[in-house]
Parts: C-alpha cells; structure tokens; sequence
C-alpha cells in the first residue's frame, strides 16, 4: 500500500506534464479564440473575447490561470452543450469503462487459451491456424472489423443490435470489435512467454517431480509467463483506450470516445481538454494497477 | 578438463555476407517473401494508379449508384467492384487511396525518426537539464494514447493531409528518442570516442558518426512496424473525418461512407477494408522479416 | 550390493531438427544395482545426459527413445503407461540438475515446491507435507529450515539451493537417484560439502546415485563404478578403482592426463586434441579415431564392439 501510494505520487509529474503539452498545443499553436467565436464576429467582438478570457496577459500567467482551473476541476464550458465540459465527461464515463472492461475480459478469455495452447503444440496446425490469425488481427483495423461484425451478425443474421447502447447484446459486437486486437497482440505474447518458460530448467524439474503436464504448464509455467503478460497488458490499456475511440464512433456507443471526437470535430476545446485529462487519468491508473499485479506475481521484485 | 570442455563450446561458425544471409533467409521465410510481394505490389499499384485507374476517382455517376460489383445480379463489367452511394467507381477509388496511404506512412515516420533522433542525441549527449526535459516528455507521451494527442493537435489546426502528416510523426517519435538516447549514452562510454573528445575532435560529430551506424538496423526494423501501424492510424482518423478530406482519396475515408450504407451495400465498406489489411499484412511480415534478419536482438 | 534396479540395453535417442532426425545416444548399455553409485563420465555432447533425461522419460518434445530397452526394477520403462512412469517419477526415482540458480520455480517458495511433490507421491495434507519438508530440509544440513520453507529461491546461495534439489529429489525416498552434474555451477568449497552429503546419504539409506559428470575429480569421491561415454557411446566401462589403476580406453587415458593432480605443479594441462562430433556427422569406424594417438587405418573402418576383458571392466577399442 506503501508502494501505491509512491507510485501515485510518481504521476503526478507526468499528469503536470501532460497538462503542460496541451496547454501548449492548445494555446500556442492555434488561435483559440477563432475555435470559440463564430467565423462572422467582428473584430471587436473578438477582442473583447481575448481581453475576457486574459488571452492578452503574459503566457506564463495564463498557464497559471489554465492550471488553477484545472485543478478546481473547472476546464471551462462546452460552447455546444453550454454546460459544464468536465460534467459532460463524467457522464458518459461508465459507457466507456463497461465497453473497455467487456473488450478485456473478451481479449483475455481469447488469449489466455490460445497462447497457451499454441505454445505447447508449437508448429503443429493449431500453432500455426493462432499465429497466422494473431497477425492477421492486428493487421486488421478494429473498425473495420466492426463494420463486418455489423453487416454480418446485425445486418444479414439479426441477432445483435447494429449500434447504440442499452442491453447485454448491445455490449457484443464493439467489444469483439475492439477485444479482438488486443487479443492478437496478447495471444502473440503468451505464447512467446509461454515458449521462453516451458524451455526453462524448473520445468523439467517440475516433470522430473511426476506432475501431470496439465500441472506443469497451468501451475508452473503459466505463472511464470503471466509475469511478461501483464506489464504489456498495461501498455494494451493504452491501446484500449485508443480504441474506445473509434470503436464507439463505429457502433454509436455514447462513451468518452464519441464525445471526444465530436467535440474535435466541433472545435469544442473545453470538452477536448477535459476527455483528454479524464482518459489520460484512467490510463495511469489502470498502468498503476497493472505494475502493482508485476510485483504481486514476482517475489523476486522488492517493494522498497 | 577446463580446455576440454571450452574447446566442445566453440563451433566453428561461417561467416556470410549480411546481403547474401538477407537474401537467403528472405526465401527461406515464406511470409517475408510474401510480405515483400504484397509491399511491392502496393507501391506499383500507387505509382500506376493513373494508368490502372478505370475512372476518376471522385468522378461521380448520378445514374449508377450503390451498383455491386460485376458478379452479382445488377452488377457492371464497368464498375468492377461497384460504385459507392455518389456512383464513385469502389476500385478505382482503392487504387488511388493506396497513395495517400503510403504517403502518408512513409512520410509520417520519416518525420517521427528524424525528430525522434535529434531528441535522442540531445538528450543522450548534453545529458543533465536537456536529458531531464525530453526524457520526462517522453514519459508523458508514453503515458497516454498517442491518439489523444493527435486529436488536441486536429482539434487546433483543422484536418488537411500535411496537418496529419506532422501530426502522425510528431506524436510517434519518443520510440527512435528513447532508441537514440540510450544509444548515445553507451556510445559516449567508449574508449576511442573518449579518446577522441580527449584529443580536442569536435564531440558532436563524432557522437553522430558512432551512434548512428549503430542505431540503423534496430531503426529500420522498427520504422518498418510503424509504417503498419500508421498506415492504420490514418485510416482511423480519416475515418473519423479528422483526417484526408474530400474529394481525395483515403480507404478510411471510404469505410466511414461504407459504415453508413452497411445495411444496403456491403461492398463500399468491405474491399477498402481488404485493402488497409493486405497492405498492413504486408508490411509486417516484411518487418518481422528485417528483424529477424538485422536485428535479432528485439523481441515484440 | 544387491539385486539389480536398472538395466538400459541398446538405447538409442534421437532428435528431431529442420534437417532431419539426429541421433545422440547410439546404443548405450550399462546396469545398476541397488545401494550402488555408478558415474557417467563424459565431455559435454557425449550423450550422457540425453541419456538420463531419457532414462526419465523426461526428454524435450523433439527427443525420442526409438530402440534398445530400459528396466527398472522389473518395468519396462518403455512400455509403461504414462500414468505409471508418472507415478515413478519424483517417487521411485528423482533427479537432481547442473543449475541450482534456474532449477527451482522462481515464483514458488521453496516450500510449496518440496511439498508438491510429497503431497502428490505420498497423498500427505499440507501439514504433514510441511512437517516432512522441514525433516528433510534438516536432513540435508539447511540451517533454519522452517523458515527456509517459506523463503524463495533467490533468497538462497547456489549451495543452498542444490541442498534443497537434493532434499526435494530425496523427499520421496527414490529407489534411483539421478545426479546430473550437482555441482558444476557451484564454487569448488561448495562442491566438496554437496558431494560429502550425497555420500552420507547414500550410507543412511539404500537410494543408488546415478551421477553424470564431466569431472573424474567427482567420480574418485563418490563412484563405485564408471561408464565412459564417447559420442553416444559407452567407450568403458570398469569399477571406480580399476579404471583409475588400469585406464584401457584411449579417451580414458586423455581424461585421466587432463586432470589435474593436487600434488603436481602442472603448467599445461594436457587435453585432448579435437572436440566431440557432430552427431548428424558421425566419422566412420572407431567414433574416436580423428582424436586417437593410437588410431591406424583399421580404426577408421571397423567399429568396435564393447567387449569384456573381465568379469567388469569393458572397452570399446581394438587397440588396446
């Protein structure tokens, strides 16, 4: 616990620097105000904008205001919505984390037997049927996938909903859409980790004990492997996240994503920065969590 | 005994030319050829693509709109792979959409590894404040999604196909700075480099001379993965509207107008799609294939 | 000495690679009886630990035993069931490895690990295994050895963790214990106490040891009798004193010259020219001969058959 709450504080640099980067990316590289205004104001109406949101002091003051307000957890007003932008966020929060936990939970229960089981039928059929497949699903972009997902289990045999969000059957198709990538890059892994311990020493001695192989490679292995495993499940968080995206685009699912990239395509700043803070939150904690599991699954790794 | 064993160790190993050893084991490895196949096919198919073309690509055909391809009943010999919901000829709009998205691909990650090596070197030779500044940029970037920062940046400046470029490469270079970086570090170690800073030879310089051979391998295996993966990225933002806008040509630009007419005509949304995957396809194999043969070392 | 445990008649082992099978152990014979140690002694690449690994039943996914025939006690080890040479396995006869570092399961405490084999073998409850774990953890001269049992590999010297092998190999009282290498990884203070206790044991129960070593300095300590290994064959094969007295084989003779002797100074130690063949490129005739001060052009087209020049020293030369 000692160790979590280090970690945490460890972040908090990065958030600062993420902040700093969209200030920056924000304030200096375009003209915000333009993005605010409508394309018809008079130039005395858009001064008269500037001089109200201080967009004439110094920049450095106004990295002082943008940064007070952010951590007041104020990011401003949506100009589509007119109301608050961090609220708006939050809202659509739970869609997002159901859809991301749902294309976890998909990844993993597609993964964790195939890599397995590829590893230890190495350059039979199956090896070779859950390589090929690996490669082709990260090969395969996740919204198209989608789009073949709805035209052939929603459009040509009605059993799923085609978009939107609601019912368990909604949840099916943008989480195989989504799980289904990282399960590629899962399966990828488990099976090379998988490969790398069965060769390992302890597993023949394991063997030399008279374990049942089921025993040698669920107990004795597969703990070992998931050590690799799960440092890159943090980095597939990212991915995931990055997914929700598109994915949600893809099925009209009312998540963080879809709001994101309406807000982006609206020039809807307040909204964009606070998608973006929320987003980059979950995506240190869930790295968070996952360096936490690293250290429970490998004694050798002090918590000091 | 001590000699005995040591002398069982050391099997005599054929020394082979890098070219010659790349060659082999490119036939030896049925999917780098493969993947070299497709590779060259796409490229061929990009250059050609005027003369390959049947039709404009945005050449619209009030007439025949949503046809499906030739094969299927309703189907014209002129549209091989139908025509999409403004009567647009399907293939020949994926003929064209191969260049935008090797254009931008390449272009992209050439951008990423020149910032990515510049930011190495810097971080790596004047260390201290410099090493601090880029490397904790670094960190953030790595922290979260690259594609919320493509999205800010989108957000500002507005899509166009130069604004995804320098967005593309200038949210995907901390992988050649962290590469540069520690490269640096170790190179900056070396005896003869000290040596060669000792003697008063222009430290820079010499850094760029003895880093970058050593980098070159690892850095192409790598910019060649990437390629995949942005290629896939511009599709994703095209996709979204953020990225190629109309009336050019991007295969995700054609899947958003295919989600839309799903329901109806599968086609428009479909052989895009086979497109950005063949071609992604390709480019990995061929990168698994570089990295096994230049850069063994680096393990996905 | 007793009835006899284990006779390995003719065994061959093979490989399967890119180009084709390739063959390791070409026909190795040799018996064991109860209560005795027997050494198998060769350079690495020689076959003889294939040869145990085989003996095991342990062999990588692309070994196999494809002839000759192995009993223990009165199993045909290649015609049990696999259930069967399970059960053998860790209970009858137990092996202990060259790598005490990479040997035990990182993420296990020692513990769990010694009780694994006991609750599986001998149906204990985890208390009992426990109880036992910690007997034989005493046995094997642990200090502190309740507490070691809730320790992790890495938190044990290299010494400390072949002891705890040797407890977990001993655990189930084996009738065979299979030692490969026990102490190349360990420093020579080291070696000399794990080989002292593997003597000690051996005197406090009847387990007979199968080492396998490439140190004929291990092989005086602790063997009663030795096989010689060459490129998958048995080349000798004599009790421990006469082959040290009365060496015949000419490999025999170049191991013996390559040993160091405590009392002499010795500048260059002398070894032997050449290294083991490939096996997929076996030379004609004796297996020896490109390596052989003796070899003449007879040696390069017969292959000699291990025959006997008493009632237990054999050798595989027609020069001697």
């Amino acid at each position: 616990m000692k160790y979590f709450a280090q970690s945490l504080l460890k972040t908090i640099p990065v958030l600062f620097l993420i902040t700093l980067i969209v200030f920056i990316l924000v304030r200096v590289t375009g003209d915000p105000v333009s993005l605010m205004i409508s394309e018809t104001a008079t130039d005395e109406e858009r001064k008269a904008l500037r001089e109200s949101l201080g967009y004439n002091d110094p920049i450095y003051i106004q990295y002082f205001d943008y940064m007070g307000d952010l951590v007041k957890g104020d990011f401003g007003d949506s100009h589509r919505y007119e109301t608050d932008a961090l609220n708006l966020v939050i809202e659509r929060l739970p869609a997002t984390i159901e859809l991301a936990i749902a294309s976890m939970v998909i990844a993993i229960i597609m993964s964790v037997p195939l890599g397995i089981l590829s590893a230890i039928k190495r350059n039979s059929f199956l090896d070779l049927f859950v390589t090929g497949g690996a490669v082709l699903g990260k090969a395969m972009p996740n919204f198209w996938l989608g789009i073949m997902l709805i035209l052939f289990l929603a459009v040509n045999i009605e059993v799923f909903p085609v978009s939107g969000r609601g019912t368990f059957l909604h949840l099916v198709l943008p989480s195989i859409a989504l799980g289904t990538g990282i399960a590629a890059e899962m399966t990828r892994l488990i099976r090379s980790s998988m490969l790398e311990i069965l060769g390992q020493d302890f597993i023949r001695t394991a063997r030399s004990k008279g374990l049942r192989e089921a025993m040698v490679v669920n107990r004795h292995a597969f703990r070992n492997a998931l050590i690799p495993v799960v440092t890159i499940m943090a980095l597939q968080t990212s991915t995931l996240i990055g997914g929700t995206l598109i994915t949600e685009t893809v099925f009209a699912w009312p998540g963080i994503g879809q709001l994101l990239i309406q807000a982006v395509n609206l020039r809807d700043m307040a909204v964009v920065q606070a998608a973006v803070f929320i987003i980059a939150i979950f995506v240190i904690l869930s790295n968070l969590t996952a360096d936490l599991v690293y250290r429970l699954l490998d004694p050798r790794i002090k918590y000091d | 005994m001590e000699n005995l064993t040591e002398s069982m160790d050391a099997v005599p190993e054929r020394k082979e030319s890098l070219i010659k050893k790349m060659v082999y084991q490119l036939f030896k490895s049925k999917t780098g050829t493969i993947g070299l196949v497709i590779v060259i096919f796409v490229s061929l198919v990009a250059v050609f693509a005027p003369a390959l073309a049947m039709h404009d690509p945005a050449e619209t055909d009030a007439v025949n709109r949503l046809l499906p391809p030739f094969w299927l009943d309703g189907g014209s010999t002129e549209y091989l792979l139908g025509t999409d919901n403004l009567g647009r000829d399907v293939l020949s709009r994926i003929i064209y959409g191969s260049r935008v998205s090797l254009l931008v691909g390449i272009s992209a990650v050439l951008l990423a590894g020149l910032i990515g090596i510049i930011f190495g070197l810097i971080a790596g030779y004047y260390g201290k404040t410099w090493d601090f500044i880029i490397m904790r940029t670094v960190d953030s970037f790595l922290a979260i999604p690259n594609i919320l920062f493509m999205l800010i940046i989108l957000a500002v400046l507005g899509p166009s196909l130069v604004t995804l470029i320098l967005v593309l490469g200038g949210t995907t270079w901390v992988v050649y700075a962290r590469m540069v970086r520690s490269e640096t570090l170790s190179v900056k170690e070396r005896d003869y480099v000290r040596s060669a800073r000792a003697i008063g030879a222009k430290n820079f310089r010499i850094i760029v001379k003895y880093v970058l051979p050593n980098v070159i391998s690892s850095f192409i295996v790598i910019a060649t993965l990437n390629v995949a993966s942005t290629i896939i990225l511009e599709a994703s933002l095209s996709f979204l509207g953020l990225g190629i806008q109309p009336p050019d040509v991007s295969w995700g630009l054609m899947l958003s107008d295919g989600r839309e007419y799903i329901a109806t005509s599968w086609w428009v949304a479909t052989f895009p799609g086979l497109a950005i995957t063949l071609t992604v396809l390709g480019v990995i194999f061929l990168g698994d294939w570089l990295r096994d043969v230049l850069d063994p070392k680096i393990k996905d | 000495m007793g009835e006899q445990l284990l006779d390995i008649q003719d065994l061959k082992v093979r490989f399967k690679t890119d180009d084709g099978y390739v063959s390791t152990v070409n026909g190795v014979t040799f018996h064991m009886e109860e209560g005795e140690t027997l050494a198998i002694v060769g350079e690495s690449g020689s076959g003889k630990s294939v040869t145990s690994l085989a003996l095991m039943g342990i062999l990588p996914p692309n070994g196999e035993v494809y002839d000759g025939n192995m009993t223990f006690e009165d199993k045909n080890l290649r015609e049990i069931s696999k259930k069967e040479y399970r059960k053998l396995r860790g209970n009858e006869m137990s092996m202990i490895f060259q790598e005490p570092m990479t040997a035990l399961n990182p993420v296990f405490t020692i513990g769990f690990q010694l009780r694994e084999s006991l609750m599986l073998h001998f149906n204990l409850s985890k208390d009992e295994a426990q109880k036992k774990g910690i007997e034989m953890l005493d046995l094997v001269g642990i200090p502190d050895s309740e507490k070691t049992m809730s320790r992790f590999p890495h938190q044990l010297s290299g010494g400390m963790r072949q002891r705890v092998m040797i407890a977990m190999a001993l655990s189930c009282n084996p009738k065979l214990l299979i030692a490969d290498e026990p102490t190349t990884a360990l420093d020579v203070t080291i070696q000399s106490q794990i080989l002292k206790l593997m003597r000690d044991l051996k005197i406090d129960s009847n387990t007979s040891i199968l080492i396998i070593t490439h140190d004929l300095g291990v092989v005086a300590e602790v063997a009663d009798r030795v096989v010689v290994m060459y490129a998958g064959e048995v080349v000798e094969e004599a009790p421990v004193y006469e082959l040290f007295e009365n060496p015949k084989h000419p490999y025999t003779k170049g191991l013996m010259s390559s040993m160091p002797k405590v009392h002499e100074v010795v500048d260059d130690l002398y070894s032997i020219e050449g290294t083991v063949p490939n096996p997929s490129k076996m030379p004609a005739g004796c297996k020896f001969h490109p390596r052989c001060p003796l070899a003449d052009e007879e040696c390069t087209l017969v292959h000699p058959d291990l025959e006997y020049i008493n009632e237990s020293h054999a050798k595989r030369c027609i020069k001697v």
